[in-house]
């Protein structure tokens, strides 16, 4: 098994014990996305907002709320 | 995995001109050979100037870049500037980084840093990125928080100590960066990310529950809720930012206070060696008064014989007196009988008649018996006797010689330990004259005020969190609350917060996990890796602490608290090793120097090692530091290239394939 994929398989194996409700690949997804861009904090924020906007269905940009 | 094909140089340091190293696709061992101060460090510096446009020496001191460029070529040609391009594969694709200095237009004779310009490029599979694209690109094939496990030089070895010591914060720093090449990072910002996601899911859904009347109530109180939690939040990482600053200086301070620690030792024993001489100056007085005292009736001393002979004699007197006192006591009582006897002219116990003899001796006691005027005066004497001994006495016992002596030894001692004391001083006073005391005093008390400004702020942070805690009580009822509600907009917005909840809780466990795992892997691979290096065979194993420091463990089962450099350097490269093996993140191993610590079993036992340890490894050693012909028996099929560093002059080398 190769470091990378151990990674993914630890979260994978808690996400089946623990919160089996959440997608796999959106789990996965994630893990990529940070993976990728772990020294570019911005990006990975903005990616994975878009990632869970996908995922819920809806195409609203996932900017912070104007609070 | 990024695997280095060549690095070619331009008037880079020593190596005058263009010279060229490449490296085949093959996975194995490359070598450099180079006595000292031919330009070793100089080729790890390269790669490292082509990857982050640094060049650092020994200390992790970065070196002004206008003094990179070669010295001959400058004063031949009048020609500054260098070059260093690097070409590697990564994830099957091609690469070329070329990074350069030059002296800015209009610069003949470029004296810093400022005179010269940079350019870096780099092409990926024939196409040149754009700036953003190109550090983006970098930073994810290379990132220099991780660049110590891969540019491997003596600076790494002293580090890596630090990892033993758990609160360390340079361990703490090291910490960082292992788990960065081992993918830590990649669930810690997740879950920070998606606590983030989470806090905006909140806000929306605040927002969502004011549009609708029934809930506005809620909304609002909600939205208050969240904005007091922010600023409390704001105000803990703004404390938590303070600490992480802190503990910076601290480490710095640390580093700075072990250079001064021998100054502070000696400063230190300076104040208590005055101290000492003080107070034993004290106790010298209070002696030599006691003495003076004692001087006042030693004169006694002279006399004593006479003073016991006389006290003798006294006491001979005392005792007649005494005695006869006692006869005279006897012989008054006895006196009135005998008088009537002799009045009588018969015995008054038996009542027989006295004969002459016995009236005659009757008569004699009769006139022995003292009178009441004789007897006070006998009293009277022996009172006056009694006094006069009594006084003997006390002049004997106050000229006592006995405590004189002992006196006289403590003032003696006291001042021999006042000299030494004094000529310690003397030696400790010379060793510090040149020194900037005031400036060491004043580290000392900096790194003080740091520990207890460090304990303020830990002390906020936690009064912090617990009205955080308070806080998100409040927000979960009012939660509660608006959940009772049915809203479209309120439940994609709910639906959105309670799925980044469950992401960020997922990725929060998967961290600790994770962390977990590595930590078992790593003292794994490390212990497999050790065992094979190390010639001692009562080691038994590594054993890895929470920084990932590992400790040597006999087979006795205790653990081996100091070890020597070179147990430290074998130490260290088991742990590099088990780093490689457990990174997702995976490049090539560039050792300067690496054998100077070991002796020959252990060079032996690390080349041996070293095709196990990454697939690809450049050696950057010295000839007796690692023969060549050792080094083609012990690797084998795995040397793949060889190189030398040819002197030419003091500030030009070459680079020359052996073949």
């Amino acid at each position: 098994m190769t470091p990378g994929q151990e990674l993914l398989d630890t979260i994978e194996q808690i996400r089946k014990e623990k919160c089996p409700e959440v997608s796999a690949d959106l789990v996965k997804q994630i893990v990529m996305i940070e993976r990728d861009f772990t020294d570019n904090r911005q990006e990975s924020y903005k990616r994975v907002s878009l990632a869970i906007d996908e995922y819920l269905g809806n195409d609203r940009t996932s900017t912070k709320a104007d609070v | 995995m990024l695997s280095i094909r060549s690095i070619a140089l331009t008037d880079f340091g020593p190596f005058k001109g263009e010279q060229r190293i490449d490296f085949p696709p093959d996975t194995g061992v490359s070598i450099v050979y180079g006595e000292n101060m031919r330009g070793k460090t100089t080729l790890l510096n390269a790669i490292r100037y082509a990857l982050f446009g640094k060049v650092i020496t020994r200390g992790a001191t970065q070196v002004a870049l206008h003094q990179i460029g070669n010295w001959e070529t400058a004063k031949e040609k009048g020609k500054y500037g260098f070059k260093v391009v690097l070409e590697f594969e990564h994830e099957g694709l091609k690469y070329q980084l070329t990074r350069e200095h030059r002296p800015r237009s209009g610069v003949k004779t470029p004296e810093t840093d400022m005179d010269y310009q940079q350019d870096c490029f780099l092409r990926k599979d024939g196409t040149v990125l754009g700036p953003d694209e190109r550090d983006s690109e970098l930073s994810r094939i290379m990132p220099e928080t991780v660049s110590r496990f891969f540019l491997f030089d003596g600076e790494l070895l002293q580090q890596y100590e630090e990892l033993l010591r758990n609160e360390s914060d340079m361990g703490r720093n090291i910490k960082e960066a292992i788990e960065r090449i081992l993918g830590v990072p990649v669930l810690t910002n997740g879950r920070s990310d998606l606590s983030e996601l989470s806090k905006d899911a909140q806000k929306r859904e605040a927002k969502a529950a004011q549009k609708n009347q029934k809930t506005q109530s809620l909304g609002n109180q909600h939205e208050a809720l969240l904005r007091q939690r922010d600023g409390l939040q704001d105000e803990t990482d703004r404390l938590k930012k303070d600490l992480e600053s802190l503990r910076v200086s601290k480490a710095s301070q640390e580093d700075l206070l072990r250079s001064t620690e021998k100054t502070k030792a000696l400063l230190d024993e300076r104040t208590r060696l005055q101290d000492e001489i003080t107070n034993g100056d004290a106790r010298l007085k209070e002696k030599e008064d006691r003495r003076k005292d004692l001087l006042g009736v030693a004169w006694k001393g002279l006399l004593k014989s006479r003073i016991r002979s006389t006290r003798d004699s006294l006491e001979q007197e005392l005792r007649n007196n005494r005695d006869a006192y006692q006869r005279a006591l006897i012989s008054t009582d006895m006196a009135d009988n005998f008088r009537k006897a002799l009045d009588d002219g018969q015995c008054s116990s038996c009542g027989q008649d006295l004969s002459e003899a016995a009236r005659e001796r009757l008569k004699k006691i009769v006139a022995e018996a003292l009178p009441k005027e004789e007897r006070a005066q006998t009293e009277a004497t022996i009172q006056q006797l009694e006094s006069r001994i009594a006084a003997l006495k006390q002049s004997e016992a106050s000229s006592n010689a006995d405590v004189l002596e002992e006196v006289q030894n403590a003032i003696d001692d006291l001042k021999i330990k006042r000299a030494t004391a004094e000529d310690r001083l003397t030696d400790i006073r010379e060793q510090t004259k040149n020194l900037d005391e005031t400036e060491v005093r004043r580290l000392y008390s900096e790194y003080e005020k740091t520990l207890t400004e460090i304990g303020i702020l830990q002390a906020g942070i936690k009064k912090q969190d617990e009205a955080l805690k308070g806080i998100n009580e409040n927000i979960g009822k009012v939660e509660a609350e608006m959940a009772k509600f049915a809203d479209t907009d309120l439940d994609v917005e709910r639906a959105r917060k309670e799925l980044c909840e469950k992401l960020k809780a997922l990725f929060a466990v998967a961290v600790d996990s994770y962390r977990e795992r590595l930590r078992a892997r790593v003292e794994k691979d490390a212990t497999a890796l050790f065992l094979k290096l190390t010639s001692e065979s009562e080691y038994k194993s590594l054993s890895i602490n929470d920084s990932y420091g590992l400790t040597i463990v006999h087979q006795d089962g205790s653990s081996i608290p100091v070890r020597s450099a070179g147990a430290e350097h074998i130490v260290a490269l088991s742990l590099m090793g088990a780093l490689q093996r457990n990174a997702p993140l995976r490049g090539p191993i560039i050792m300067d120097s690496p054998f100077g610590r070991l002796d020959e079993v252990h060079t032996t036992k690390v080349v041996q090692s070293l095709p196990s340890m990454a697939d690809q490894v450049l050696l950057l050693v010295y000839e007796s530091e690692l023969d060549p012909k050792q080094a083609r028996n012990e690797l084998k099929g795995n040397l793949r290239k060889e190189y030398r560093i040819a002197r030419r002059s003091a500030r030009h080398s070459d680079l020359e394939g052996i073949s």
